[in-house]
């Protein structure tokens, strides 16, 4: 049985001076669309961002995800969310209006870092962003399980 | 015609991408503050050709200087 990968397909709009780069450069290439050139494109220039390790900007949304407190006690709570990252009102010790922001691993639900407002808990994702992308960040869940057995 | 879009932009351009590429294309736009993944790979195949064009005039730029410095 023949498993394909599922695409899908959107336009893109072009002047005609863009339209006759484009297809120079996908031919130059040895592209054979114009399409498949343009794909290869954006995914290099993200590539390339990733790389240079500047900040990446990240967009929030509202949600609900499960935080590992100190003591060990999973909970969930309200926050923003941006995949991998997450951030809530309060700290290790709990949730807490009154207590800044702090900034979670989605994944693993281990918190990262206890900031004053949202938007350094931001600030901080958009920075961890690159290093994880370019797999520089040690696996949190590694940490989590090092720091439960340091701490029995 | 979709905002960011140069008002000359009569050609299109059929792009085919998996799932993945397509809802990380669209998560980048989103953040420019663009309508969707079509205007964010147009901006992305002018930023690639852009740097193309810099690196290859700095090569002309490197060998002209080098057979200037040959021929003195």
């Amino acid at each position: 049985m023949s498993s394909r990968l599922k695409v899908a397909s959107f336009t893109v709009h072009a002047d005609a001076r863009q339209s006759a780069r484009w297809k120079q450069a996908s031919e130059g290439e040895g592209f054979s669309s114009v399409g498949s050139w343009l794909s290869r494109a954006a995914d290099a220039y993200l590539k390339v961002r990733a790389k240079a390790g500047l900040p990446i900007p990240l967009a929030w949304s509202k949600g609900v995800f499960s935080v590992q407190l100190m003591d060990g006690e999973e909970i969930r709570v309200s926050g923003m969310v941006s995949p991998p990252f997450a951030y809530f009102r309060g700290t290790s010790h709990g949730t807490d209006r009154n207590k800044g922001r702090s900034l979670v691993h989605l994944a693993s639900g281990r918190i990262i870092a206890t900031l004053r407002r949202s938007a350094q808990a931001r600030a901080l994702a958009s920075e961890l962003a690159p290093a994880l992308l370019r797999g520089e960040l040690p696996d949190p869940a590694v940490l989590v399980e090092r720091s439960a057995r340091d701490s029995s | 015609m979709k905002a960011h879009y140069p008002p000359a932009a009569l050609h299109n351009v059929t792009v085919k991408a998996t799932a993945f590429q397509k809802a990380r294309w669209t998560a980048e736009a989103k953040k420019r503050g663009m309508s969707g993944p079509g205007p964010f790979l147009a901006l992305c195949a002018d930023l690639v050709l852009a740097a193309t064009d810099a690196i290859l005039r700095a090569h002309e730029e490197h060998d002209n200087a080098a057979k200037g410095a040959r021929h003195e």
